[in-house]
């Protein structure tokens, strides 16, 4: 029983950063209809910045984080302007393969800049907390705690401010919305700020669970995408419930298969919605379209 | 002076024209209607005077000043306002959350709009908290106007409101439209229901094949044989 609890506790840590990560790209997939291949790479890209701003200017680390955020939505919205926006009337196609350049670009800038080893947060070890018969790292706590916080923040967004509804209006029906009158393109720009700077934190939060190395964010863009599957592209709540739902399943796995199935896990739940319930569990959101 | 002005509208798809040359007049007060078979570029000449399908030749004249051509948010800005036939709401928002929407580019206090809504539309209300995509087929449609009518437009453009509802909400809904006639809105709509849409117009125009085919007051084209023949089915 204790055993089942761990890793119920390992699939909410996971499940966390997965929402996260999950949040921003179903907001892009829905309002600018193309999959963002490179939403992983940025998560990576976050967690080196928070690297920098921790060791490079010896911030403390939630500042780290706040200034990560920052530069993250600030460098998604200038590869919006620079690569995106120009292409935006070709078709989800072009955008998605510019997006895999973008990726590719991401990635090896970041081992170009600090080597492909591994980094971390903190040096030395981590006493967990015995509670219970649990053990808890205290970046356990921390990962959940700073998780929640930002979803509670999402959540105020988009449900009482005009840009967040905007933005749900966009997701749902960019047709109406531009008849009805919303500036789209600036609502794009909120778009990728936002949905960067959550990917960033998932990335720190990602970073703080195990190490910084570059391809991080890359392999856990699997389980991000089939958290927004799950959940219905565009609909932020889905993409919550569908990451938590992600990362539970994908540790709960590893009670009786190998560790190292665990993408596998989240492949084949992507691919079960994608053939049974293309709009998702909650059937709400719109069906995956290239 | 004419509420809006069109002389000549040329416009399609592609390289294909729909539009070729279509002229018509909404004074004020006034509600027009335009009938016509399908593919008589009915839509078509909506969408164009609203600016989603951009006119290759012609003008559209809206309160005196020339809007040919101009982007949906700027002429809604200018007090036009457009119920579009298909996906007319934001279906994972709530009723009161796609009436805000209706008035997004104002900043001000939107709960007395939303009050003259849901007294046009009284079911609205009790539903205001659900997701406008759970709603009936009518409901949505009162959603969808009362979208339109949150900016208190001086041109409401209402493409086949009656699409796809049952004869109740039909009449309902065309009642309400004579409604929000009657309360100082112009309104030029699509109606595939002639009959009825004639029976409540001031005027009408019939579209054939993109060229303009009659006009008249709406009385009188009722009650034209010819018109009974070829477009209100006999």
């Amino acid at each position: 029983m204790t055993e089942v609890l761990q890793v119920i506790l390992y699939g909410l840590v996971l499940g966390s950063i997965i929402v996260l990560g999950a949040i921003g790209l179903t907001l892009t997939y829905g309002i600018l209809n193309f999959a963002n291949f490179a939403h992983g790479d940025m998560m990576t890209l976050g967690a080196y910045f928070a690297l920098f701003y921790r060791f490079g200017l010896g911030w403390p680390l939630s500042l780290s984080l706040v200034a990560a955020m920052i530069s993250g939505a600030v460098a998604a919205v200038l590869i919006d302007k620079v690569v995106y926006r120009p292409l935006r009337s070709r078709g989800s196609i072009t955008l998605l393969i510019a997006s895999v350049g973008v990726a590719l670009i991401i990635r090896n800038l970041i081992r170009f800049v600090w080597g492909p080893d591994n980094h971390y947060y903190r040096r030395g070890i981590q006493f967990p907390i015995r509670w219970m018969g649990l053990r808890i790292k205290p970046d356990h706590l921390w990962i959940l705690g700073v998780a929640l916080v930002l979803v509670i923040l999402v959540h105020v967004f988009l449900r009482y401010t005009k840009i967040g509804k905007a933005m749900r209006a966009m997701a749902d029906n960019m047709e109406l919305a531009m008849v009805t009158g919303i500036a789209t393109e600036r609502i794009v720009v909120w778009t990728w700020a936002i949905g960067a700077a959550l990917c960033v934190a998932a990335g720190f939060l990602l970073g703080l669970d195990t190490q910084l190395f570059p391809d991080m964010g890359w392999n856990l863009l699997l389980p991000i995408f089939a958290a927004v599957i799950l959940g219905g592209i565009g609909s932020p709540y889905g993409a919550m419930a569908g990451g938590l739902i992600i990362g539970m399943t994908q540790e709960l796995s590893t009670l009786f298969i190998s560790a190292a199935y665990k993408p596998v896990v989240a492949f084949v739940i992507m691919i079960v919605i994608l053939l049974v319930r293309p709009g998702g569990i909650f059937r709400t959101g719109g069906a995956v379209k290239l | 002076m004419s509420t809006l002005l069109v002389r000549d509208l040329v416009a399609g798809y592609g390289g294909l024209d729909i539009l070729h040359g279509v002229s018509i007049d909404v004074g004020p007060d006034e509600i027009v209607t335009i009938i016509g078979p399908n593919g008589a570029g009915k839509s078509t000449l909506l969408k164009s005077i609203f600016g989603l399908v951009p006119p290759r030749a012609g003008s559209v004249t809206f309160m005196g000043k020339d809007v040919t051509g101009e982007r949906p948010n700027r002429l809604v800005h200018q007090g036009m306002c457009f119920v579009p036939q298909n996906r007319n709401v934001f279906p994972r928002l709530t009723v009161e959350e796609n009436l805000q929407l209706g008035a997004y580019i104002l900043n001000a206090d939107l709960r007395e709009r939303i009050a003259r809504v849901y007294d046009l539309f009284p079911p609205l209300k009790e539903k205001r908290r659900q997701p406008a995509g759970t709603l009936s087929g009518g409901q949505q449609q009162m959603v969808a106007i009362g979208r339109a009518l949150m900016l208190d437009p001086k041109l409401l453009l209402l493409d086949e409101p009656t699409a796809g509802l049952s004869p109740a909400f039909a009449r309902l809904i065309l009642e309400k439209v004579v409604e929000i006639n009657a309360a100082g809105v112009p309104i030029l709509m699509i109606e595939q229901n002639a009959k009825a849409a004639l029976a409540m117009s001031h005027r009408a125009y019939i579209l054939t094949m993109g060229r303009n085919r009659m006009e008249g007051p709406a009385a009188e084209l009722l009650e034209n044989p010819e018109v009974g023949r070829l477009f209100l089915g006999g």
